[in-house]
């Protein structure tokens, strides 16, 4: 019984983080991401969407596809600052940030444009909100295609450089938040301010913190 | 008001039309035979047959109203805070009537008709929204609009205890929008004072708005407090948060091209299939020049509409 007397301090709550991040495998992660879809499906098969199912979609791809994105940048950061490991899940939050994209990109290019092309191409073009959101999707494609360790031992110290490519992807991805209305929105002026932040992290040489 | 003559007859389509999908083409009907007693050209009329009037939902649940939040439920959720009784408009400038009337003074001394019209916003999307109220025509006619004036500018109420939105900067509150005076007299330009047949929901701009079918929809200015008569443009809120993109004239133009939305066409919200899953699949419409209403291009004329925009 005398584990009874254990306290709750932050040592024992770091152990048991650690226990449950080594019981925690991959495919929780790739499942676990999968959440936000799936109350997406639910909202949009119960009515919960309203009047513009279409846009309410669009617009909830996109901001799941960020914060997964977001996710993937913490990660880095977490592991140093407490110890604690996580960098063998970056690759699950990478790839399914990626799949939230696909989906966003398909819902505006199927249901939102109808494959009219011609104003497709302008968009793409002369349109600033849908070209950085674009030019951000188009730098994480080759990401998401190194992202295997057949790539990783190919392309041995270059393989860091090119993902690299993340930053000035979310960046491009915060800005195409930040223009999507007439006016700023408060959730994408955070969402840019926490993007801005952990990049900035990028810079300072961080260090294992003392918690104790 | 002084000058106004009492106008008894109250031209609206019987409510259950409206509720009732199936019956659009006697809607139709009754709406051609509106027309042609007014004489004025059909185009209004002629969208009907396209295309499916919007639900009283559909028009009550999707709206840009700014001062009630920025996401197009917002203005469903915050609206009901405003309060629209008394409310006296005030009516100044070039005219030989100034002075304050309130909206019940003006509204019972109109002629109320229906219009069913087409609303395009610059986001790229329209819904066909039956709207009850009076010409504008009629309303200048009555407080007699002075020679000299040559546009007409109005004002949305300013209460920021009631519209919070207004106590950020997001816009240069109050919000306002002005005509060149012919185009407020056209017979198309409408003072809504209501939709299928009921009072203005809160949310569409209680209890006065403008519409102007042949503008993108921030034009029509909603909750109307303030109409003024002046020689020399007047500010229009857009325009002054961003000229780049919101001209004085805002016709809708699809060859007018927009840096943020595809103006070439236009999603009709709710405006195909059944049920929710349905709605997914707006389907996309081309955008024609102002908006369908061609007879308001002699309005325009000589005027190059890429460099008015």
């Amino acid at each position: 019984m005398h584990k009874a007397t254990k306290t709750l301090n932050i040592k024992n709550i770091f152990d048991f983080i650690r226990m449950s991040v080594r019981r925690l495998r991959i495919w929780h992660i790739y499942a676990s991401l999968l959440i936000p879809l799936l109350f997406l499906t639910y909202d949009l098969l119960s009515g919960r969407l309203g009047i513009d199912p279409m846009r309410a979609v669009e617009k909830s791809l996109g901001v799941s596809a960020i914060y997964i994105l977001i996710l993937t940048l913490c990660i880095t950061p977490f592991s140093i600052l407490t110890g604690i490991n996580l960098i063998r899940f970056r690759r699950a939050f990478g790839l399914m940030s990626f799949f939230y994209i696909i989906l966003h990109f398909s819902t505006w290019l199927f249901l939102d444009m109808q494959l009219r092309w011609a104003e497709i191409v302008e968009s793409l073009t002369r349109k600033p909100f849908i070209v950085f959101g674009m030019m951000g999707f188009l730098l994480l494609v080759p990401l998401a295609a190194t992202s295997n360790n057949y790539s990783i031992k190919i392309l041995g110290k270059y393989w860091p450089k090119l993902h690299k490519l993340i930053y000035p992807a979310i960046i491009l991805g915060g800005v195409h938040y930040l223009m999507m209305e007439k006016t700023l929105q408060n959730d994408a002026i955070i969402t840019f301010i926490i993007i801005i932040i952990l990049i900035s992290l990028r810079f300072f040489k961080l260090r294992k913190v003392n918690w104790l | 008001m002084k000058n106004m003559h009492k106008k008894t007859k109250i031209d609206i389509t019987p409510k259950h039309l409206f509720y009732n999908r199936r019956k659009i083409l006697k809607l139709g009907l009754a709406l051609t035979a509106y027309v042609a007693s007014n004489s004025i050209t059909t185009a209004f009329a002629q969208e009907i047959f396209d295309r499916k009037i919007n639900s009283l939902e559909e028009i009550t649940n999707y709206n840009n109203f700014y001062e009630f939040g920025i996401d197009k439920t917002d203005p469903a959720k915050h609206a009901h805070k405003l309060t629209t009784s008394p409310w006296p408009i005030e009516i100044s400038g070039l005219v030989d009537n100034p002075g304050f009337y309130d909206f019940s003074e003006i509204s019972k001394e109109m002629n109320i008709i229906q219009r069913t019209y087409s609303l395009r916003c610059v986001e790229g999307w329209s819904m066909l929204i039956p709207w009850n109220g009076f010409q504008l025509s009629e309303l200048l006619n009555k407080l007699g609009v002075k020679e000299e004036a040559r546009y007409v500018s109005f004002e949305t109420l300013y209460r920021p205890q009631e519209m919070h939105m207004q106590q950020t900067n997001i816009l240069n509150w109050p919000y306002r929008e002005g005509l060149r005076l012919d185009e407020a007299m056209h017979p198309l330009t409408l003072m809504a004072t209501g939709v299928y047949g009921q009072p203005l929901p809160k949310q569409n701009g209680a209890p006065l708005r403008l519409v102007v079918p042949w503008k993108y929809g921030f034009k029509s200015i909603k909750s109307i407090t303030k109409i003024s008569f002046q020689r020399d443009e007047p500010a229009s809120s857009w325009n002054q948060q961003n000229p780049a993109e919101y001209g004085f004239y805002s016709n809708v133009n699809p060859t007018v091209h927009h840096p943020r939305w595809s103006q070439a066409s236009e999603r009709y919200i709710g405006g195909e299939g059944e049920g929710y899953l349905g709605n997914l699949f707006t389907k996309r419409y081309d955008t024609k020049l102002f908006n369908g209403y061609e007879e308001v291009a002699m309005l325009y004329e000589g005027m190059d509409l890429s460099q008015y925009y």
